[in-house]
């Protein structure tokens, strides 16, 4: 109630000081280092409420017993640095952003104290000769995240991901034509798998490589064609030779404004996915774009796509969603975010169980997911330098996919954990930033 | 009171008779001056033209454009004899001024402002010499020819803006601060960036301070214009 009364007290007094003058300078925040570079520096502090801190599914039982969900309050600070120096031939940028997260263990303090570290997030960008015909980039972007993306393995597992890409572009004089080259490499590793062999099999490295165009016809509208291959090897896995994949995706489409209030983007094209077995598919994103002004703006579509995966080989997305932005005398944003996926992963690859490991089994057949995720929220700008965000997120999954571990315990007892990874999700957060 | 009179009658006389003799130099030299004054402008904005002239020649002689190259040295050809005439002008009336020969150098700076005019129509004219437009380096290529009309001059003429990217990136809480973004060359709804295809990316990322440089320094005319067609 106390830190209620002082930010609210906080804010009055800046809603005060407000004036149009600090609106309109928005974009010259950042310490000018020299001509051409700027440097950001930010500090966000972020109550969180969760109500299902570790994603699990009611139905978990160990030994029969269900082990339920537990519901926290977490603090994040999270402090942050962008430099850039930006000018007419070339952009050299570096950011590191962190987050820690301090689980307060209101409900369970063994099951969410553990769970409090460190975030990294952090972004290395060139881009060079970018008046030039030919120009070259380069991108590397780190993350140790608790919450990684992947679809795969639902939960809360900590994840390092290195993404380094490099890219060779070619544009003709008139900058309506270009082409790009990119080749790259995903280093991707869980670091429970140090103690827990089961998450050797979702570590990868991933060489990626692909070639896109486009050619820009008419104002504010281009037609793309993109064709990518990644090869992806589970290097620690059990199936290693299994579920090792090269998906390749070719697609082209047409992008760009049909009125001023309107604009649509359509890509389709061909998914290849070549594992154990060979999966052809199709890739698709229809996209509607409608802008009212500059204060309205709603995004909706459907999207379907493939990627790979470690014991499916690869899974298939279907998703609808929806985008809703509405900005109010210049201060606060209100957003909307929908979106539901239908997941529908590829045949399964059946570990072979060594003498002396658990006895895992997974369920056969057709694994299919939906996705449901709903996320409203509330930005004000108290400053250009000073904002709130009052948002809420709910994450929804349900699953046909189970696994039963049976495993023999040091003193010779056995231990039956049957997970199941269909989960309800509910998050409200505050965010207060200062980024200048 | 008689001799009163005649003597302010006699000082009124005086004073007029030596008030006007001692005028009359003044005025002429303030004629002078004034004369010697424009022939000095007139002949330094002739030979800034004729340097203008040059540097133009030399640059089209860098750019290897022959088309422009020859149709300038018509007129530099004309211009060097204007540019004689005028800068033995500009000494003839100096001359003829320190010999009090007023009238003269009136005549002189007449012809001199003939060919002032002269020059700048020849510059005028010039600068309507068309251009091949070979020059293939990247600091002139791609600025001066980036057909505009398609690919537009500011972020909010571009295709990710048409697909409503970086809608939001002003409100400080919503925007992603882990992201340092870069110029988004591709200009085409983030589909570069994915090896999959994808939706476009509702943000990008974070307050993008230096763009707003990039954006500035385009609209500012160091970009060198191409030349009206003769």
């Amino acid at each position: 109630m106390t830190a209620f009364s002082v930010f609210f007290i906080l804010a009055s007094f800046c809603v005060q000081n407000v004036s149009a003058e600090d609106q309109q300078d928005e974009k010259k925040n950042g310490f000018r280092i020299t001509k051409d570079t700027v440097l950001n520096v930010g500090l966000s502090l972020t109550p969180e409420y969760e109500s299902n801190i570790t994603k699990a599914s009611e139905k978990t039982t160990i030994d029969g017993v269900k082990v339920g969900t537990v519901s926290d309050m977490i603090l994040h600070y999270s402090p942050s640095i962008r430099i850039k120096l930006d000018d007419m031939n070339k952009t050299v940028g570096f950011s590191v952003f962190l987050d820690y997260n301090h689980y307060l263990g209101l409900q369970d303090k063994d099951a969410s104290k553990k769970l409090s570290d460190l975030d990294i997030k952090s972004g290395l960008i060139g881009e060079f000769n970018k008046k030039g015909r030919a120009f070259f980039d380069f991108s590397n972007h780190f993350s140790r995240n608790a919450s990684p993306d992947g679809q795969d393995l639902s939960g809360r597992h900590k994840n390092i991901l290195d993404n380094f890409v490099l890219g060779l572009g070619l544009k003709n004089i008139e900058d309506t034509l270009l082409m790009k080259v990119q080749a790259g490499v995903d280093f991707n590793y869980y670091e429970e798998s140090k103690d827990q062999s089961a998450y050797k099999d979702y570590n990868y490295v991933s060489f990626v490589g692909d070639i896109f165009g486009r050619w820009k016809f008419l104002p504010k509208t281009t037609v793309f064609l993109k064709a990518a291959y990644r090869y992806q090897d589970y290097y620690e896995s059990s199936i290693r030779s299994d579920s090792r994949s090269m998906p390749v995706n070719i697609f082209a489409g047409i992008m760009g404004q049909i009125t001023p209030h309107l604009s649509a983007k359509l890509s389709a094209g061909y998914s290849v996915s070549i594992s154990k077995d060979i999966r052809h598919d199709y890739n698709a994103n229809a996209e509607l774009v409608f802008k009212y002004g500059k204060n309205t703006l709603l995004t909706s579509g459907y999207l379907r796509n493939m990627r790979p995966s470690p014991y499916y080989q690869h899974y298939s997305t279907h998703r609808l969603y929806l985008n809703f932005k509405q900005k109010m005398a210049r201060v606060l944003l209100a957003k909307l975010d929908f979106s539901y996926s239908f997941l529908e992963f590829g045949p399964q690859i059946i570990p072979d169980a060594a003498p002396g490991s658990p006895v895992v089994t997974i369920p056969g057949g057709v694994r299919e997911d939906q996705l449901l995720m709903l996320n409203p929220s509330l930005s004000y700008n108290i400053l250009s330098w000073f904002g709130l965000k009052l948002s809420y997120e709910l994450e929804y999954r349900t699953s046909d996919y189970d696994r039963l571990v049976v495993e023999t315990l040091p003193d010779a007892t056995t231990r039956t954990v049957h997970t199941y990874y269909d989960f309800i999700d509910h998050k409200v957060l505050l965010n207060i930033a200062l980024d200048y | 009171m008689k001799k009163l009179i005649v003597f302010m009658m006699l000082f009124g006389v005086v004073q007029f008779i030596f008030a006007k003799t001692e005028n009359e130099p003044a005025d002429t030299r303030s004629e002078a001056d004034s004369i010697l004054k424009e022939a000095a402008q007139k002949a330094a904005r002739v030979s800034e033209i004729e340097a203008v002239l040059d540097k133009v020649n030399k640059d089209a002689v860098k750019e290897k454009d022959v088309k422009w190259k020859v149709c300038l040295d018509s007129f530099i050809g004309t211009f060097k004899g204007v540019s004689l005439s005028a800068v033995k002008a500009g000494s003839k009336i100096e001359e003829l001024v320190l010999a009090g020969q007023i009238d003269e150098a009136k005549n002189q700076l007449i012809l001199l402002r003939g060919l002032a005019e002269s020059a700048e129509k020849t510059l005028t004219e010039s600068q309507t010499c068309e251009r091949q437009l070979t020059r293939v380096d990247a600091q002139s290529s791609v600025i001066k020819e980036v057909n505009t009309k398609i690919t537009g001059t500011l972020s909010n003429e571009s295709v990710n803006d048409a697909m409503g990217i970086g809608f939001s990136r002003e409100f400080v809480a919503d925007t992603d601060k882990s992201v340092v973004s870069g110029s988004d060359l591709a200009d085409a709804g983030g589909v570069d960036s994915s090896d999959v295809n994808v939706e476009s990316p509702g943000s990008q990322g974070e307050n993008p301070v230096s763009e707003t440089e990039i954006e500035d320094i385009i609209d500012t005319p160091d970009i060198i214009d191409v030349s009206p067609t003769k």
